[in-house]
């Protein structure tokens, strides 16, 4: 068997298990409970590769090793807060997402926000904010997995992203977040593994066979061709952007309704004391691949040994095929493939929310009767409309990659002012959190736009190469601190009130 | 703003606010005060959503006090980086093979947030949900549970 045929037979290995987890997972989806939040019966284990899954996604495979790619050690101020952020999430979210769920029947982000505010206003804009960050999402996912297919098996685009989305929505409309939640557990454990073998891999290409020469051989080849500042600690982007990142990563993680929400789904709180225990050393993995394999890349570019890349993107896919053995590369791309596709079932879960619980409550003030057939025909019909959405926006400007490039600031914006803080902060009123949601979607939207037109000559550019995610994050933040405080404090039931003092 | 809670939100607002002015105000600053105000603010942030997330009780300080010394550390560590590297720049002598600001970067910065993971886990049931907590919710939990 040729090297070729070993990673396809992997990764279709892998795809066929995919859709025996979600028949499983069917059996056992027996409600709206189930479909939304797994009827709250998810172990320690499983939550904990489930939030750091869902958290490192197809990014850590393709996004992160290209950013080092680009950026150099800039990017390392990405990955690294993340372990303070889930401890920060842990602190801020996890607790209170049991408490209210216990008291209350929440199955969604925005059906927390609503009994937290008592406000139908709050939950609409939640649900806005999810239907637009889900949109973002699930266009750069479906993009991502047509362009790594279509040019991996040699189809065309559009088959290749319509066969991707087919697969997801088998699994996600039957086997609902429990498909999810397993295939999270077998692309973590995937990733953790095979992070360790291609660190290995990448320092020993580095040091010409040696894994103890690889950092100094980059170090030295880096500043021999002018590019010292990429392995300096702040690398090419400079310290603000990076303290940028950390504030950016570290507390936005808090305001990502595809982990909040995950905290609803815990059986017993108590055993989430273990979950940071299995959490921050598999991510600590994860950093490996994506240091090493965007470093080794761009070492072998600048040494002349391979060609400039055409996309950043490119370095990991590159790097597997044509530097890491066959039976590793189609592990990883298996890897990949499920990490794409296990956010997009993340996604087309909570998206399939806003229209199962949240518009029927703030539009028809009352539940739905049976929320399991909608939750069901809610994810096709979304899938559906992001997929045509997507490939009509891949030939009609960059209108994904602007929604991309948003997608985590947003929800950050958004949701950690009112969630990790409001759901902490008794003062917190509906209208500061509803000033905040507005103010983080303006700020992110407008500053994205500000940044990008007219083209070449834009208006604003937020000094330092901050990230507009950092500003927005710190606007929204100010807003729900200041207009709460502007506003009379709000009387809250007795419930909420031991729920945030719990 | 009667209460901890409120006064410790209002001081999180002003330090998010010199913030925003420190990356907005761009090269007005010299870049050196816009870095250490950026960096100092930000772990005061931390610290004070944290301790006010958690300061409920008296069992929460010796907690707070742990938080509070992983903290110092990382401070520490990310003003060492940023000496490091304004000081010393493209210097020759690497440490495993990077430059000392990149190394302090790589072993400090990646491995001092295990020190709140530990926190975490060890002042769980001290801290975090002690016995009194699951106790009150679960007598909130059960009557008229789908009001909302």
């Amino acid at each position: 068997m040729d090297d070729y045929s070993l990673i396809l037979w992997t990764i279709a290995a892998y795809l066929v298990s995919c859709l025996l987890i979600g028949a499983w997972a069917a059996s056992k989806t027996k409600s709206s409970r189930d479909f939304f939040i797994a009827g709250k019966s998810v172990g320690p284990v499983l939550l904990a590769f489930a939030a750091f899954s869902t958290m490192m996604s197809g990014f850590g495979f393709i996004g992160g090793p290209g950013l080092v790619y680009k950026f150099g050690v800039s990017s390392f101020w990405i990955c690294c807060p993340a372990i303070l952020g889930f401890v920060v999430t842990s602190l801020l979210v996890a607790k209170r997402f049991k408490a209210f769920s216990d008291l209350f029947d929440i199955l969604t982000l925005p059906d927390a926000v609503a009994v937290r505010y008592q406000s139908r206003l709050c939950r609409f804009l939640a649900a806005l904010v999810i239907l637009l960050g889900v949109t973002a999402y699930l266009g750069t996912n479906i993009l991502a997995f047509g362009k790594v297919a279509s040019t991996f098996f040699d189809i065309d685009f559009t088959w290749a992203a319509i066969g991707g989305m087919t697969v997801v929505i088998l699994y996600a409309v039957f086997g609902g977040i429990i498909a999810g939640i397993y295939t999270d557990f077998v692309q973590g454990l995937i990733m953790a593994v095979a992070s360790v073998a291609l660190f290995w891999i990448a320092l020993t290409t580095v040091g010409n066979d040696s894994f103890t020469a690889g950092p100094e051989n980059l170090t030295r080849a880096f500043r021999e061709h002018g590019l010292g500042e990429a392995v300096g600690p702040w690398g090419l982007l400079g310290p603000m952007a990076c303290l940028g990142f950390i504030f950016l990563f570290a507390l936005g993680g808090s305001g990502q309704p595809q982990i909040a929400t995950k905290y609803l789904m815990q059986k017993d709180f108590r055993t989430v004391r273990w979950n940071l225990l299995i959490i921050a050393p598999a991510y600590t993995l994860c950093i490996l691949l994506w240091m090493s394999v965007g470093f080794a890349m761009k070492y072998l570019v600048i040494t002349g040994s391979h060609e400039e890349l055409s996309d950043a993107d490119h370095a990991a896919p590159v790097f597997l095929l044509e530097y890491a053995p066959a039976w590793l590369a189609g592990i990883v791309f298996s890897g990949l493939f499920a990490a794409i596709m296990s956010t997009a079932d993340s996604f087309l879960n909570i998206g399939a929310g806003v229209f199962t619980r949240d518009f029927p409550k703030v539009f028809m003030r009352r539940k739905v009767a049976n929320e399991l057939s909608l939750a069901r025909t809610s994810t096709v019909l979304l899938a559906v409309a992001a997929t045509a959405f997507a490939l009509w926006a891949k030939n009609h400007g960059d209108l994904i990659a602007i929604l991309g490039t948003f997608g985590w600031g947003l929800f950050a914006a958004a949701f950690v002012p009112i969630v990790a803080i409001g759901f902490n902060w008794k003062r917190a009123t509906w209208q500061g959190a509803a000033a905040a949601v507005v103010i983080g979607i303006v700020t992110n939207v407008g500053l994205d736009l500000l940044s990008k037109y007219p083209q070449g000559e834009p208006v604003y550019t937020i000094p330092g190469s901050v990230s507009i995610g950092a500003v927005a994050l710190l606007a929204s933040l100010i807003t729900l601190i200041a207009v709460s405080f502007l506003t009379g404090p709000q009387k809250l039931d007795k419930r909420i009130e031991a729920a945030i003092d719990a | 703003m009667k209460t901890l809670q409120d006064r410790t939100m209002a001081a999180v607002g002003i330090l998010l606010g010199i913030i925003l002015i420190s990356i907005v105000a761009g090269d007005r600053i010299p870049l050196s005060i816009r870095v250490f105000t950026f960096g100092i603010a930000l772990q005061c942030v931390f610290f004070s959503v944290i301790q006010w997330s958690l300061c409920r009780s008296d069992n929460s300080r010796p907690w707070l006090i742990g938080w509070a010394a992983i903290s110092t550390l990382m401070t520490i560590i990310v003003i060492g980086i940023i000496v490091l590297h304004f000081r010393y720049d493209n210097q020759e002598q690497l440490i495993a093979g990077m430059e000392p600001a990149t190394a302090l970067l790589v072993f400090g910065v990646t491995l001092t947030p295990f020190g709140y993971v530990f926190l975490w886990t060890a002042g769980f049931f001290r801290t975090i949900f002690p016995p009194g907590s699951s106790r009150r919710l679960a007598q909130l939990s059960e009557p008229d549970r789908d009001k909302d």
